[in-house]
């Protein structure tokens, strides 16, 4: 996602159109992202109104040196995380998730495998997928994950190992992985 | 060190988050266990099909765009809320004054109108005057 510095400071300037193109050139990947972590489309859309309001509000203290997209993908990561955080005291179970509508495969393998893997992590437990999404597909560390979520790295890894696992034994049993002569104990 | 003692850490050590020690005794294992590297293998597809997955977009349920759009500009000075209002205030004033007749025979009515018409003006002018946080 790339945003040019020009539309930040319009939009900081208060320039007529200027948030409504920002919204418009990047509410696909932020989407993208609350959707990853809280796993159903009707809450990331409620969660994504509520980002770009963050935005909104935060923009004009946004530094400006600091990388805009990285500081966006924050608030989103934050506004979901804390969505999920609130579900789950509410004690509301999630919905097993829809599946969302992706692109066709172009046939590539890596490909086919992202795909299978984005339906996978719909169906992982939340505080798993909310992990492994950040640090396998957006690349945080353990550590800013754990700061984030108000918890331990060691608690993130745990989280994030089983995530991977479950994920492996998804690909295994979609046939995409050749499973080994199954799971059980050899020694 | 046994198979089953190895694969819980096999998740860490394909991403290399295992403390450096874990992840030598682990490296150790693999190197000469067939069953190990093969799951190490595909736990190391989930990392790259994860990556790819990055650079995928979700697509949004329809009307995403116009709702974050309606929801900000309930908090921006340039669009003003009156524009989506079903009727203008002055019509409501006019309605009022049209049927007062009418109305004059529950003069309680009356007052409520009047009231939901200045309630009216005053969310206009509210939103007319807002202006973007600033911090
Ligand atoms: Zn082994």
């Amino acid at each position: 996602m790339q945003v040019p510095q020009q539309l930040i400071e319009s939009v900081r300037r208060g320039e007529p159109g200027a948030f409504e193109e920002l919204v418009r050139s990047t509410h696909r990947p932020v989407y993208s992202l609350v959707y990853r972590i809280v796993g159903n489309a009707e809450d990331a859309a409620d969660v994504t109104q509520d980002v770009y309001l963050r935005v909104w509000r935060g923009l004009r203290g946004f530094r400006g040196d600091a990388n805009f997209s990285t500081w966006l993908y924050r608030v989103a990561a934050n506004a979901a995380l804390t969505y999920v955080k609130r579900r789950a005291r509410g004690g509301v179970p999630t919905e097993p998730s829809e599946l969302p509508d992706l692109p066709a495969s172009d046939g590539t393998e890596e490909r086919a495998d992202a795909e299978l893997l984005e339906q996978a992590l719909a169906t992982l437990p939340d505080s798993q997928r909310a992990v492994v999404v950040l640090k396998d597909v957006y690349g945080w560390t353990c550590d800013e994950i754990g700061k984030q979520m108000g918890t331990t790295e060691g608690a993130v890894k745990v989280r994030l190992f089983r995530a991977r696992q479950r994920l492996a034994d998804e690909l295994a049993s979609a046939g995409v992985v050749v499973p080994l002569k199954k799971r059980k104990k050899s020694s | 060190m046994r198979c089953d003692q190895i694969r819980p850490y096999l998740p860490g050590f394909v991403g290399g988050d295992l403390r450096p020690d874990t992840g030598d005794v682990v490296a150790a294992h693999v190197a000469t266990c067939v069953s190990c590297t093969a799951e190490s293998a595909s736990l190391e597809r989930v990392r790259t099909g994860l990556a790819v997955v990055a650079a995928r977009e979700v697509e949004p349920p329809a009307g995403l765009l116009e709702g974050i759009l309606e929801r900000t500009s309930e908090h921006t000075h340039r669009r003003v809320l009156a524009p989506v209002l079903p009727f203008a205030v002055d019509d409501v004033v006019r309605l009022v004054s049209d049927h007062k007749d009418t109305i004059a025979s529950a003069a309680g009515v009356a007052v409520v109108a009047a009231g939901a018409a200045y309630a009216l003006w005053r969310a206009v002018r509210g939103a007319r005057s807002a202006q973007p946080a600033t911090s």
